[in-house]
């Protein structure tokens, strides 16, 4: 199963491939001619078609997945505000110490003080949130075993799963066979593409991952969204999921409601291909498109922000003007403390890292830092800003201020203890600095300090955001996009050289599937794929070449046998679970025998 | 290479029970290819650098054509092997000096960030610009530096053995048929105690020089060259060595005389490096560079 990306991209390769058919037979160019209008006429119910898997699968969910992102949708929106809010407080208060004779200076340097105590109210209160969410990730509850891994009968199997192993060609024709207008008739044809992509998309996921997706569920997930994330970055054509969303979108804004023909023909699709009485209840379509438009829409919710601004230049030339005066940092330089195993220290010397995946790309090792990165930065708030505030009337007598000339070794002392006490927010308070005060402290070394605690905060915060997003990604919850040159997706981005495939499932899966497996093969061993090794994505991703192995390699015989009414394909396994162009199969025992007994279905079997 | 299914090392890298340093190690690379086989791109462990390294010549630095008086446009790469899976944002700051084979007063250029990916991710800055007053020489070093919090440089701007510093001059000559190059420089001791130190300057190597006329795409001319310094306290005239014992920061000038014994055609180059060294390590701790170009006719 892949991912949207690579659906939009595969739907795009059949259909301009389908475009450059001709046939001498003049009923097979209306046939293709007639699919063409379709698809110009309905693309939205076309792309909708290319989602029919997700469709499925949402509809059959928990509804965990778009539960935890929801949660990290709305706290990384909140973390965004409280940087912007940061970067805002800087601008002032930089603006009203390089002036402050400016009459107007006095309230920005207040106003600047004010929102410094907000940002560290706001950052307390998001701890919670933030460390229960990221618990909640951390054991992937959103990617939940395969049912034929866990030997359970097709008929207990949930439809997510049980289309995309059963009958999928029978699946793609009756919708094509059943739809009667326009709309219908383009989303079958974005399901047909859909089965190409999957047959041929699944099979590189599987390859570069080392085993299918119900025996590697977690390394799956990561290798997909890497793909979906490759194929943005290589195809400008390929629209934001938001844009996605939008376009999918069908009756009123505010409740957006899949199409009733489409609907009804999903529904006669199924009647018509699978024996009903045989399998789990149809889900609630509805239900599943809903959350297939939200989760399009919540992916593109998480936009890194912009760097940090330097300094002043003024305040800038004070902080760095002399490499033997460094500027002044609130990180404690000797340790960093985690609380967790796995998490991120830094004591003596730095060393470099390795390019290949290890176990800095741990999901526990992204989860320890992302939290550790975070009580550190919330206590460094804490701490800084309520120096600033008990700070200023001594600032405004043009006196040093001792606590705040102590803050470095109270931080650093701080986090000697593992874990370092927790810290009431400050409250809001307005400093009262006057005019004649900020004149006397504008011209101050505590002056360009606190300009460099502040800028270094920022910087703490940008990077608290980054690790957030590096552990999203992670856990497979979003794309990975900015990230491919990492070991960690990098490794999935190319095809490996020869080995035994595909491996069972790994001992400690959630744990490392960071790493390609090293577990036993699963017997008999197959051949992944036909593609070559160091192939990139584009390999499949392309489309357009269909005697290669590519969707409309795949999709596009099927088209073609469908507009004359011949029925010579096989249902293949849209997992890629045994291989690329594997057939539907049962397990004929258990799926832990060795050798596993492989039984392929017949064309009418499920 | 063909690649192969990547495997766990024997200490399994997936144990997640230890902790991981997750500190960025940046530097401003000196190359960024192999070199050779089996070479790796800059990570900035190799300091100091190897012998066949320019060190004033650091091709991470890169500045837009210089004259006094006018805005100098810069831009740094920067890469940074730390470990870990997340950006960092390095702050990468620019100075410009007179040229010395020690640094004791830089000036500020400017400063900026960029977010560098862990493990050999590589980022550039955004452009740096200043205006270096119309009084300052023609000729005129570069210095950057690239830092982080938690990744710190040694006080001392020392491009050869600190990772976080390069070096790039911005000195080139031309010289006319007969008349002698000559240049004023400081030789500092960028300890902070006494130390003797030892100048020698030479034509550079062919093999070096024929990397760097590549780079600075020219050709490279194996004329001879004589050196002459003159050191201004001394007041007299020495070969092309000479030590000296300098305080805490001191400071001392030479002028360097350039003979070319024959002519250069416009498109042909040579270069004479001046190399500071101190008794205490054996490897430089400065170095300038004077590229001589034939002028033209």
């Amino acid at each position: 199963m892949i991912d949207y990306r690579a659906h939009a991209s595969a739907f795009e390769g059949v259909r301009k491939s389908l475009a450059a058919e001709s046939w001498g037979d003049p009923a097979m160019t209306a046939a293709r001619d007639e699919t063409l209008a379709d698809v110009a006429l309905a693309p939205d119910h076309a792309l909708l078609g290319a989602f029919v898997d997700h469709l499925f699968t949402h509809a059959v969910s928990d509804g965990t997945e778009i539960a935890l992102l929801e949660r990290s949708s709305a706290l990384w929106g909140q973390g965004l505000e409280l940087y912007e809010l940061l970067g805002s407080a800087r601008k002032d208060l930089e603006s009203a110490l390089a002036n402050p004779g400016n009459p107007a200076s006095a309230d920005l340097f207040n106003g600047a003080a004010m929102d410094s105590q907000r940002l560290a109210q706001g950052m307390h209160a998001l701890q919670a949130s933030i460390f229960s969410l990221r618990d909640d990730i951390a054991a992937q509850p959103h990617l939940p075993d395969h049912p034929r891994q866990l030997d359970e009968p097709a008929s207990n199997w949930d439809w997510g799963n049980f289309h995309l192993a059963r009958r999928t060609d029978a699946f793609a024709r009756t919708l094509a066979d059943r739809a009667d207008d326009p709309a219908t008739r383009a989303f079958a044809f974005g399901a047909l593409t859909a089965y190409g992509g999957n047959a041929c998309g699944s099979a590189y996921v599987g390859h570069v991952v080392g085993g299918p997706r119900r025996a590697h569920r977690f390394r799956d997930r990561l290798a997909r969204n890497t793909l979906g994330s490759w194929i943005a970055a290589h195809d400008a054509s390929i629209e934001s999921l938001a844009t996605m969303s939008q376009r999918l979108q069908f009756g009123a804004a505010s409740a957006p409601t899949l199409p009733a023909a489409v609907e009804t023909l999903i529904q006669h699709a199924l009647s018509g291909t699978f024996d009903l009485t045989h399998t789990q209840p149809v889900p609630d379509l509805q239900l599943g498109y809903r959350r297939l438009v939200r989760h399009l829409e919540l992916l593109d919710d998480f936009v890194r922000p912009s760097l940090p601004d330097m300094p002043m230049p003024v305040f800038t030339a004070k902080l760095f003007g002399d490499p033997a005066n460094p500027p002044p940092t609130i990180r404690p330089q000797d340790a960093t403390v985690t609380g967790d195993t796995g998490g991120g220290v830094s004591v003596g010397t730095n060393t470099p890292g390795e390019p290949t995946p290890g176990k800095d790309d741990s999901k526990k090792t992204s989860g320890s830092v992302c939290g550790a990165i975070l009580a550190l930065l919330i206590l460094f708030a804490i701490l800084l800003v309520v120096a600033f505030i008990k700070c200023v009337i001594e600032w405004a007598d043009g006196k040093k201020c001792n606590y705040f000339e102590e803050l470095g070794d109270l931080i650093t002392g701080l986090f000697k203890k593992d874990e370092p006490d927790p810290r009431d927010p400050p409250t809001s308070e307005n400093p009262g600095m006057s005019s004649a005060g900020l004149t006397a402290f504008a011209g101050t070394d505590q002056a360009v300090q606190l300009v460099g605690y502040l800028w270094d905060m920022q910087i703490q915060l940008w990077e608290a955001l980054e690790n957030s997003y590096s552990y999203l990604a992670a856990t497979g919850l979003i794309y990975p996009d900015g990230l491919l040159e990492l070991p960690l997706y990098e490794q999935f981005t190319a095809i490996p050289g020869a080995g035994g495939w595909p491996h069972r499932p790994a001992a400690d899966s959630g744990g490392s599937y960071h790493l390609y497996p090293t577990s036993p093969l699963e017997n008999p061993t197959e051949t992944p794929s036909p593609f070559p090794s160091k192939a990139t994505p584009n390999v499949f991703a392309a489309g357009q070449d269909r005697r290669a192995a590519t969707p409309a390699g795949v999709a596009l015989p099927v088209w073609e046998q469908i507009a004359r009414g011949d029925l010579d394909s096989p249902n293949l396994d849209l997992d890629a679970d045994r291989g690329f162009q594997h057939q539907c199969w049962s397990t004929g025992g258990s799926i832990d025998d060795d050798p596993l007994n492989v039984v392929v279905l017949g064309y009418d079997e499920h | 290479m063909t690649p192969q299914p990547p495997e766990q090392g024997p200490e399994g890298q997936g144990d997640d029970r230890e902790p991981v340093d997750l500190r960025p190690y940046l530097c401003i690379p000196y190359w960024s290819a192999p070199r050779f086989a089996g070479d790796t791109p800059d990570s900035g462990q190799l300091r100091p650098l190897p012998g066949d390294v320019v060190s004033w010549l650091c091709p991470g630095i890169h500045a837009s054509p210089y004259t006094p008086g006018a805005k100098l446009e810069v831009t740094v790469d920067v890469r940074n092997s730390g470990r870990g899976n997340a950006a960092v944002v390095a702050s990468v700051v620019v100075y410009w000096v007179d040229p010395t084979v020690g640094f004791s007063k830089p000036t500020l250029l400017g400063a900026t960030v960029a977010s560098v990916p862990p493990r050999g991710g590589r980022a550039t800055t955004p452009t740096v610009s200043g205006v270096i007053p119309a009084t300052a020489p023609d000729h005129i070093c570069l210095v950057a530096l690239v830092t982080h919090p938690l990744d710190n440089p040694g006080t001392v701007i020392d491009p050869v053995g600190d990772r976080h510093w390069a070096q790039l001059n911005l000195v080139r000559v031309k010289a006319a048929a007969g008349i002698p190059v000559q240049l004023a420089f400081l030789a500092v001791n960028p300890f902070a105690h006494e130390a003797i130190f030892e100048i020698d300057v030479h034509r550079m190597e062919m093999d070096v020089l024929k990397q760097l006329a590549l780079s600075l795409k020219a050709e490279p001319s194996d004329v001879r060259v004589h050196v002459r310094l003159l050191d201004d306290r001394a007041g007299h005239e020495r070969d092309a060595a000479a030590r000296l014992a300098l305080d805490a920061g001191g400071r001392r000038v030479f002028n360097l005389t350039v003979d070319v014994a024959g002519e250069l055609a416009p498109e042909q180059m040579t270069a004479v490096e001046v190399v500071l060294r101190s008794d205490e390590r054996r490897e430089p701790v400065g170095s300038l560079g004077v590229v001589i170009q034939g002028a033209e006719r």
